[in-house]
């Protein structure tokens, strides 16, 4: 069927459904009795359930249910418009009219399920009306976000085009730094970084089955360093596996299917696995097939059967390993199994029945979902060791069967629980709206939109607008993900193209339709640590005694402002800070004195075309002479701080723009403060430039700067001060 | 010497925390805030009343023979309550074996004899949910549904009102939403690191204290207040001109976090003479022989937290904190712990308020202790108790009278109702007069006492229902 020319715009089956039957009604008046909470599902077991918002995919998932029901008719008429009319005993009476217009709209959507329109591509919705920034000006937000790392100066001349930016991507995604970001991408739903700390990580294996871990824990052979190192291996045995498929380019659904662990050198030790080509370098992987202590092959299935995972999310003998099932929901299928059950509940009728996980309304309308899949960690202890499951082993009785959508576990697989579970769970769509919600979230800091739920609201209109382009995104996000085999780069490099990650501004265009475009960001203390040293060439810390860098964002360098700055511990602080509060811009102050402080001076001891900040002024260059302008060296002087402005903050302004002046204006009220004050030339011990920022090592004597007769150096640390601690550092 | 001295000295010398347009420097004359002061005190997981003030008891299977333990449908593995004044405790202990020595942290008998003049007990109180998320923000905020903010958020948006309080809403997790009325914060008691953000110019903060040889500092105290200066107006300007409401929310964050981080100084010289809190510290003439993580280093953690707010508070640089302990979600071996970490609660509560007087601020100090829910009236095959909905909250502060127990439960731990018009008159469940307790009476009590009653922040942010004078 062609589309309906003449008949306005053309709708498919799904922008009808969203914007004519459920916005309009069903929304309101089916969802009372219809959802898996509902009277009529729990009650009286109506087979048409309605998903709510906050269950991934919801409106696809509720359109295929009338796609199905709209197949089944009575006395010749379809299901689905005999029912809310009273008809075929419905529980809920006429909730409709008929002839109403909301009737109306419900036959009319039958018609369209039956007949579908030829739209063409018109689903595909977007914001009109907002601009990007550019190739170059998203590729070195993406560096920073991506790689920790400023664009190399021919990738600034080269990413002039979205071919070359997507090339530059490319590029990017191929670094050790991006498997970093990605790890952390994914342990903000895991969290198993609980782990990477100190030697926690040297726990979440069982020695009885590896027994060189004891060692290790003993420091029988092993220093600090190498503990550490391993410790931090094993913690992180589930992030790395997500490091090593995105490495390697292969289905990300692997992630839950591997049966194998990634060893990278480090765990290697503890497992005997050898023969990397460099054991110390962490993004080195070999797969690994483990045997427990009496030989038993462990059945892999990818990060579920982790030590790290399955003790991070531990269970009890009763829990039966639901928690880890409900994390497994959340993780990995998008889906927040406790969001559908948010109703009153009545403690009597739950004691008025017999094993009520499984009878009571109150407990089943969760178990029915979680139980099943808790059932795939047979054979896995509370802490985290396998023991052989055989195939004939009783399991609990009084829970649903161990199975997914519908469809119960064969008893072959009962030994390998969490492989067949995998095997299907990477089937259900909700697994790639899961993995394109995690990319999204981890890169712009935000999570997807909530639909819009009032729909009295002024701006309702334009929310739902919001809503649905963002919908329309991340089903364009998924269905690339799945066309490029279900390699994750696809869905970065989408996210990263995106106005979501680079819109800049936009013309008429309402606040609620731009609710979440552009990624700014607020840095996380890893990312701003990155940034510090991709933007001024060193890190925020210091090298201690062995040799070791300490970074003062870092969580275990001493007296470090980790926390201070919002950090993320994976176990009692599991989120983000979004906005900055005042210790955190206290601690961003600190950090840009303490910075400008270490790579001023230090700048100006090199010659002016080896200086990363002042390659256009000396220390020499002032803006006055004898009380008289200097307009070759204030030209000098502004050309420096359009050019730092570039360097440290992304932004292209001219040395005649009202930044350039404003920073301008600060560098002189300094120097002027400083020349009337007059006084001892002495910069400030640590200011001095007497060693290398970036290694610590004390420069030539003919080479150091200790002082500052010209009032220009510490003019231009109050500027670098001033830059470091701006908006446009601190949040990306 | 003293705060004042310090800041006077620190003056002198040009070194005082400049903080941006408006701030210039800390107050060295009083706290910026003075009270009153709250605190949430959150057993993680869903603890269980009856093991506290609450207790059923259990019948034993053979009263001749009580080592064949408990019937089945027993609430509890203990026969009865123990009378403390008003209220029934369990008769339940945490003791542990250190090397021979056994030693006993808490028991609620203890506690409630200790603690019973201050406290309100409200039990009976229906969370309406088994659901841990729900049960959570219903506890915290009054409210079940998403996106509310906790009391505590509200509180401290309240007493932060116009005053530069960098810490006014403090957390260690629990339920900390703040639905955007408030920054919220992370801190720790480390002097040296606090002294560093307090005084970001002052390159050696090791020398604060030190008139023989002062600190030096980064740039002049006029160079750093030009910069703020600056970068407020280019943080202003920039806002003005921003069109995508994500960038403008975090222009206008940062602007506004930078006018209330001057009094962090306040809190570095409070800090100036306190040593981390250690369990042997905390309780020297109990446990002064114990090892510093002594019944578990999540107990040690929950007393840093305590230390860290209160000194917060008596700095006068927060209004509100978050402290919370997990392991309550005892779907197996729950009478042990469950009741250790119950023990670990109860005594922490017991050092916040030892602190409090030790600075002064007890009279000015509310603490709510509360839970997800509470636990079934029953064990499970695991000796586990599952989730409930029925539960208790502990209240006190001044201007709630103590000595109280509001709101009771049935044999089988169901919630029973009061009367509306005289709370402490307990009815039947099935006496429709009568009303079940819920968290947003408590909430909105707490409220009231806290003068939030009526404001925009509480109006925006109401509650369900009516009333219930449960505060007198």
């Amino acid at each position: 069927m062609g589309c309906e020319s003449g008949e306005g715009e053309c709708q498919t089956p799904r922008t009808y459904f969203e914007q004519n039957v459920w916005g309009t009604f069903m929304s309101t008046k089916c969802v009372r009795c219809h959802t898996p909470e509902g009277v009529a599902v729990l009650e009286k077991g109506a087979k048409f359930v309605l998903q709510p918002p906050s269950y991934p995919g919801f409106l696809d998932v509720n359109l295929k249910m009338l796609e199905d029901i709209s197949r089944v008719d009575v006395d010749g008429k379809p299901l689905i418009l005999v029912k809310p009319i009273g008809g075929d005993s419905h529980g809920g009476g006429e909730v409709l009219e008929e002839g109403s217009e909301e009737y109306e709209n419900l036959k009319t959507l039958v018609d369209k399920i039956k007949n579908p329109p030829d739209c063409g591509d018109v689903d595909t919705q977007s914001i009109q009306g907002v601009i990007n920034l550019s190739p170059a000006q998203t590729f070195r937000k993406a560096a920073i976000h991506l790689a920790g790392r400023l664009p190399t100066a021919d990738e600034a001349k080269k990413v002039n085009s979205e071919e070359a930016l997507d090339e530059a991507l490319d590029g990017l995604m191929k670094e050790d730094l991006f498997l970093e970001r990605i790890r952390e991408m994914f342990n903000d739903s895991i969290l198993t970084d609980r782990f990477d700390r100190y030697n926690d990580g040297l726990f979440v294996v069982n020695a009885d089955d590896f027994p060189k871990v004891q060692d290790v824990r003993d420091g029988n052979g092993y220093d600090n360093y190498q503990r550490r190192m391993i410790s931090k291996a094993l913690a992180r045995e589930p992030l790395n596996l997500v490091a090593y498929v995105v490495q390697q380019e292969r289905p990300i659904t692997e992630i839950l299917t591997a049966d194998y662990v990634a060893v990278n050198g480090w765990n290697g030790e503890v497992y005997g696995v050898g023969g990397f080509a460099n054991p110390e370098n962490e993004n080195e992987f070999k797969e690994a097939k483990l045997t427990t202590y009496d030989g038993t092959a462990v059945p892999h299935a990818g990060v579920l059967t982790t030590g790290s995972f399955l003790i991070r999310w531990p269970t009890t003998p009763t829990n039966r390993s639901r928690g880890r099932a409900r994390q497994v929901f959340k993780s990995f299928l998008a889906f927040n199994v406790l969001k559908i059950s948010e109703r009153p509940v009545d403690a009597s009728k739950i004691t008025a029945v017999d094993n009520p996980t499984m009878n009571s309304l109150a407990c089943s309308v969760c178990h029915q979902y979680i139980d099943p899949v808790a059932g795939f960690f047979r054979g896995w202890s509370e802490n985290g060791d396998y023991t052989k499951f055989y195939v004939d082993a009783d399991w609990h009785n009084d829970m649903v069967s161990p199975g997914f959508n519908g469809d119960q576990m064969p008893p072959d697989s009962y030994d390998a629980g969490l492989a067949w579970g995998a095997s299907q769970m990477v089937k259900d769509p909700r697994f790639v709206i899961a993995m394109v919600h995690t990319v999204y979230t981890g890169i712009t800091g935000r999570e997807p939109l909530a639909y819009p739920s009032d729909d009295t609201a002024a701006d309702y209109k334009d929310r739902l607008a919001a809503w649905d382009a963002q919908d329309a995104f991340f089903r364009e996000a998924s269905d690339a993900l799945i066309a490029d085999n279900y390699n994750l780069k696809t869905v970065v490099k989408a996210v990263i193209k995106s106005p979501y990650f680079r819109a800049s501004g936009a013309v008429n265009v309402s606040q609620a339709k731009l609710a979440d475009m552009g990624s700014g960001r607020l840095l996380t203390p890893e990312m701003l640590n990155r940034k510090i040293r991709a933007v001024t060439g060193v890190y925020w810390g210091y090298y201690d005694g062995d040799g070791y860098r300490r970074d003062m964002l870092h969580r275990e360098t001493g007296e470090n402002y980790f926390v201070f700055y919002g950090g993320m511990d994976s176990n009692s602080v599991i989120k983000h800070l979004e906005l900055p509060n005042g210790t955190v811009a206290a601690v961003a102050s600190r950090m840009a004195n303490e910075m400008a402080c270490k790579v001023t001076a230090w700048d100006f001891t090199k010659t002016p075309e080896s200086r990363r900040f002042f390659p256009l002024v000396g220390p020499e260059i002032v803006p006055e002479s004898a009380g008289n302008e200097v307009p070759a060296s204030v030209t000098l002087i502004k050309q420096n701080i359009a050019y730092l402005h570039h360097l440290i903050l992304g932004e292209n302004v001219t040395e005649d723009s009202p930044e350039v002046q404003r920073t301008y204006q600060l560098y002189l009220d300094t120097w002027h403060e400083l020349a009337a004050a007059g006084g001892n030339p002495d910069l400030p011990y640590w200011c001095r430039g007497q060693w290398d920022a970036a290694t610590g090592a004390e420069l030539p004597e003919e080479q150091r700067i200790y002082e500052d007769p010209s009032y220009s150096l510490r003019s231009w640390q109050a500027v670098m001060t001033y830059l470091l601690m701006d908006y446009r550092f601190l949040f990306d | 010497m003293n705060r004042r001295d310090v800041l006077k000295l620190l003056s002198l010398a040009g070194l005082a925390t400049i903080g941006p347009i408006g701030v210039s420097a800390v107050s060295a004359a009083e706290p910026v805030y003075k009270g009153p002061f709250w605190i949430m005190l959150n057993a993680g997981g869903g603890w269980d009343p009856t093991i506290l003030c609450d207790p059923k008891g259990g019948t034993l299977k053979d009263p001749a023979n009580p080592d064949e333990g408990y019937t089945d449908d027993s609430v509890n593995h203990f026969e009865k309550g123990i009378d403390v004044g008003p209220f029934k405790a369990a008769p339940v202990n945490w003791a542990q074996d250190f090397d021979g020595t056994v030693v006993e942290l808490y028991s609620s008998e203890k506690f409630l004899t200790e603690h019973g003049k201050r406290l309100l007990v409200v039990n009976g109180v229906d969370t309406q949910t088994n659901n841990h998320e729900v049960g959570n923000r219903v506890t915290w905020s009054g409210r079940p549904l998403d996106g509310q903010p906790a009391l505590a958020a509200l509180l401290a948006a309240f007493g932060a009102q116009d005053k530069d309080l960098p810490l006014a809403f403090m957390s260690s997790g629990g339920y900390d939403a703040t639905a955007g009325v408030v920054a919220l914060a992370r801190a720790e008691a480390n002097l040296r690191v606090v002294q560093r953000v307090a005084y970001p110019n002052v390159i050696n903060v090791e020398n604060l204290n030190n008139p023989d040889d002062p600190p030096q500092t980064y740039h002049t105290q006029e160079t750093m207040g030009r910069i703020y200066a600056a970068q407020a107006e280019r943080l202003q300007g920039m806002s003005n001109r921003e069109i995508l409401p994500t960038h403008k929310k975090g222009m206008d964050a940062l602007f506004l976090a930078r006018q209330g981080s001057g009094s962090l100084g306040a809190l570095a010289d409070e800090l100036a003479n306190v040593d981390p809190v250690t369990v042997p510290k905390a309780f020297p003439d109990e446990f002064g022989a114990l090892d510093q993580n002594a019944f578990g280093g999540d107990f040690r953690n929950l007393l840093q937290q305590a230390q860290l707010a209160l000194h917060a508070f008596h700095a006068g640089v927060a209004v509100a904190a978050n402290m919370s302990i997990g392991g309550f979600d005892t779907h197996s071996a729950h009478d042990n712990d469950q009741s250790r970490q119950m023990m670990k609660l109860l005594k922490a509560y017991s050092y916040i308020w030892k602190l409090a007087a030790e600075l002064g601020i007890e009279n000015n100090l509310y603490v709510v202790v509360g839970s997800d829910f509470g636990r079934t009236p029953y064990y499970n095959e695991g000796n586990g108790k599952d989730h409930w909905n029925t539960t208790s909250m502990l209240l006190a502060g001044p201007q709630i009278e103590g000595n109280r127990v509001i709101g009771a439960t049935d044999d089988g731990f169901r919630p029973m109702r009061v009367d509306p018009k005289d709370v402490t008159k307990i009815l039947p469940d099935d006496d429709k007069a009568g009303v079940r307790i819920e968290p947003h009476h408590i909430h909105r009590e707490l409220r009231r006492v806290a003068g939030l009653e009526g404001t925009s922040l509480d109006t925006q942010w109401g509650l369900p229902g009516d009333g219930l004078p449960l505060l007198g």
